[in-house]
């Protein structure tokens, strides 16, 4: 399917910034049908607003905010819950349809449907 | 179940290992190192304590209410369940596979005695608050001067 095709790098321009450092990097399923590809992120406590996810320049980003989890009144007597929310960025190849993108939150985790592009669908060809 | 993931060009992150020393870690572990290597089988927590009550919250995303099981005993209070495996559909083939599924349990001490009939716990976007009212002994309570 990718041809060995390699994606290059532009570290220079997504290097997160010193802010979004203090986010964490969610785990991530991605795996591949026919028709799409299907990314999903453990994003604990965030709400569908506090999520974005951009695709732009051949990227995904994914942010989400968590801080309010962390705004509880109170005194903190253990604290493991590191970061005010989650960010990741994956590389997206040319063979998917932007325009065709479908994402829904539940039960904390965000799944991504990127549908491939018609170009790149397995096509059986019928011989006459 | 630990898989070992592999790099494909079509979806990858991009910044999950960007400087060098990071990478040299990852390739030490030939790639069995994942951002949430030791997240499932001990969920974290917070523990916030306020006036009347104290506060347990844990991240739990994937988890059904359902597969969580939650104890208190003494002064220990016990989570434990299971995030099940969704495996794939039919056909389908896995790129990445980080999200860990299975068992989990933590035990912690709780810095009170608590009021337990009025214990409760709620997930929400998958995360499970539990609020553990002060038994009235452990309450602070202002003392007058005659």
């Amino acid at each position: 399917m990718n041809n060995g095709e390699v994606v290059v790098r532009r570290e220079h321009d997504t290097q997160p910034s010193i802010a979004e450092r203090e986010f964490r990097v969610p785990a991530a399923d991605v795996y591949e049908t026919s028709e799409a590809y299907i990314l999903m992120l453990d994003l604990p406590g965030a709400t569908r607003d506090a999520i974005s996810l951009t695709l732009e320049m051949g990227e995904m980003r994914v942010k989400a905010d968590v801080s309010s989890l962390h705004n509880q009144e109170g005194t903190l007597l253990l604290s493991e819950i590191a970061g005010s929310g989650f960010f990741r960025v994956f590389s997206i190849g040319d063979g998917i349809d932007t325009g065709n993108v479908d994402a829904r939150y539940e039960q904390g985790v965000l799944t991504v449907k990127l549908f491939k592009s018609e170009n790149v669908k397995p096509r059986e060809i019928h011989i006459n | 179940m630990l898989v070992k993931f592999e790099r494909i060009p079509m979806i990858r992150p991009v910044w999950d290992s960007t400087t060098r020393f990071e990478n040299e870690i990852e390739s030490l572990f030939n790639g069995y190192v994942t951002p949430d290597f030791f997240g499932l089988r001990a969920p974290a927590l917070d523990l916030v304590e306020r006036q009347n009550e104290t506060r347990v919250i844990m991240e739990l995303p994937g988890v059904q209410k359902e597969d969580i099981k939650i104890s208190l005993v003494k002064d220990l209070l016990t989570i434990k369940g299971k995030r099940k495996s969704q495996g794939l559909p039919e056909g389908a083939k896995w790129i990445r596979n980080e999200r860990q599924s299975g068992e989990f349990s933590r035990t912690i001490q709780l810095p009170h005695p608590v009021k337990t009939e009025g214990i409760s716990a709620e997930m929400t976007n998958g995360v499970l608050q539990i609020v553990l009212p002060k038994a009235d002994e452990a309450r602070p309570r202002e003392i007058g001067i005659q």
